[in-house]
């Protein structure tokens, strides 16, 4: 693999999200494209190269977006990948900058949530889907993920209250950033005393649907230097999709396959790293991530999130600083932006209320498309910081 | 319950394949005329040899249960009627991982169940485990359509 040279990941920017929206997608992600504009100080037409991912921009697509915001880039990347897209938004947008096919890259998840965006989103996920699992219950994910978090507490001794220390220490998280939808402290009581949804799953094991956007510039280091602009640097990068197809229970992904590749690239190891964004669609999923990007072996992420405090600074592994999906809700494909976009402000941004201290590297990993029993796609990419 | 509520109708073209199997009281599937792969969820091709000949064969219907679920709440209006239910990944003997619903004695990883296919108050085939030779219709009475053209059992 090619190095990722000079590559810089600038103007991390979150719409705010909420709970429902009468604005369409190409709102959140013209307003994000906006924002990042007004933070970087470009003008629309030095961005040449523009990669979208969400749910709920049909009938358009990102093509559409380019009459939208009335800019005609050199380069343009729909992401199919859902919670995925982030990490290879900033991938693919880095070889485009390596390459000269583009050099400055606008990065958007975004997606809108009316009554009814997830319910209909659910039910034509997949032809996989809607033969051989939406049928039993219309319960979406839950069911899927329900099974994968039984299987995963038999095989390895997870307990609920395991699962419990993750979606705690996310939601203090979320306090101290102060940007989340559930911005109530939540407790481990009332963690395990929330009502069942798909058992073992119960309410604050599940993301709630929400809309929103995030996003991030790819450009080269000589340029966001030359713009004055604080950046993070990328390191190293990952995707892998439909890994262990032959697995009949989904308790490991992609990330095992390219996470040697990218430590050596990186010239890091986990113990190096000083923060983890996950993709936390379930905690079950977070604890695979921990897992298969080599925190802990397989099967001891239980034990690992007993010992090693998970808060922005608690002194262990500040795992989902901004609080996750799972206080920030879900907004679509944007869910696939939130931990990239938190691991850029965590490296160009001082002053963060829920600033990691001392913070010079970190993971955001991503995790998306739920085809039939299991989410297919995979990625992730080291950052460091870039500034000194 | 919503009497005018339904489970989601919606299928691909091929399950009118399984329709009509379930309706002739069989568990058939796809099985490669290569390979011998048996392909579930169903499509066009064979997904282990790229082979452009899928058949739908009687295939052994028992399988042991991976995992299950107990499903408490759901966007649908004819579910919500009739919370709670179990549904299992089963591991069918012949290959295929199936979702599936599950009868509340199997509620137990490697349960051994044998799976039938029965039309939902959709008019549409979904798969039921439960213990062999026992009856489905029983346990999910309020999800399952009465009409059964041919009980195998008879």
């Amino acid at each position: 693999m090619l190095p990722y040279e000079d590559v810089a990941l600038v103007a991390a920017t979150s719409l705010p999200y909420v709970k429902r929206s009468e604005r369409s997608a190409a709102w959140f992600i013209g307003m994000t494209f906006a924002r990042m504009l007004e933070r970087s100080g470009l003008r629309k037409h030095d961005v040449d190269g523009l990669a979208v991912a969400s749910f709920t921009l049909a009938p358009d697509s990102v093509v559409g977006m380019t009459e939208y915001l009335d800019i005609s880039p050199r380069w343009l990347e729909q992401i199919p990948m859902g919670g995925a897209s982030g990490p290879v938004a900033a991938r693919r947008a880095a070889r485009a900058v390596q390459a000269g096919d583009a050099d400055i890259v606008a990065c958007i998840g975004g997606d809108t949530a009316t009554a009814d965006t997830f319910a209909s989103l659910v039910k034509d996920f997949s032809r996989f889907s809607t033969d051989a699992v939406f049928p039993y219950g219309a319960g979406g994910p839950n069911t899927v993920f329900a099974m994968i978090t039984r299987n995963y507490m038999e095989q390895y001794g997870a307990r609920r209250d395991d699962f419990g220390l993750i979606c705690t220490a996310q939601r203090e998280n979320a306090l101290a950033a102060g940007r989340a939808i559930f911005n109530k402290p939540l407790s481990m009581e009332d963690y395990l005393n929330a009502r069942p949804i798909s058992e073992p799953l119960h309410l604050y094991d599940c993301v709630m649907p929400v809309a929103g956007a995030d996003g991030f510039l790819v450009m080269s280091v000589t340029r966001a230097e030359a713009l004055g602009l604080s950046y993070a640097r990328l390191l190293a990068a990952g995707e892998r999709h439909n890994a262990w197809s032959g697995d009949d229970v989904h308790f490991r992904a992609g990330w095992r396959r390219y996470r040697d590749e990218m430590y050596d690239l990186a010239g890091l190891a986990p113990g190096d790293i000083d923060f983890l964004q996950t993709y936390d669609d379930y905690p079950v999923i977070s604890m695979i991530q921990m897992e298969d990007l080599g925190f802990c072996e397989k099967g001891e992420a239980p034990e690992f999130v007993r010992g090693c405090p998970l808060t922005w600074n608690g002194g262990g592994l500040p795992h989902n600083t901004c609080g996750g999906q799972l206080s920030a809700g879900q907004a679509g494909a944007a869910g696939g932006f939130l931990g990239t976009v938190e691991a850029i402000r965590q490296l160009t941004e001082t002053g963060l209320p829920n600033q990691v201290a001392g913070a010079r590297t970190g993971i955001a990993s991503g995790y998306g498309m739920v085809n039939y029993d299991r989410c297919l796609c995979t990625s992730a990419i080291i950052l460091g910081r870039g500034n000194p | 319950m919503n009497e005018h509520a339904s489970p989601p109708a919606a299928r691909s073209r091929l399950w009118q394949q399984i329709n009509q199997a379930a309706a002739e009281g069989l568990f058939r599937l796809q099985v490669c005329a290569a390979c011998k792969h048996v392909q579930y969820p169903p499509q066009e091709f064979c997904s282990q040899c790229l082979a452009d000949g899928l058949t739908w064969e009687n295939v052994n219907p028992l399988g042991k249960v991976l995992s299950w679920t107990t499903t408490h709440a759901s966007t649908n209006q004819f579910f919500k009627g009739v919370l709670p239910f179990h549904v299992g990944m089963i591991k069918l003997d012949c290959g295929p991982v199936m979702v599936a619903y599950l009868a509340a004695s199997c509620l137990q990883t490697g349960s051994i169940v044998q799976v039938t296919g029965r039309p939902d108050r959709s008019g549409q085939t979904v798969f039921v485990a439960a213990a062999p030779g026992s009856d489905p219709l029983r346990e999910f009475s309020n999800i399952l359509t009465k009409e059964v053209k041919h009980d195998p059992s008879q």
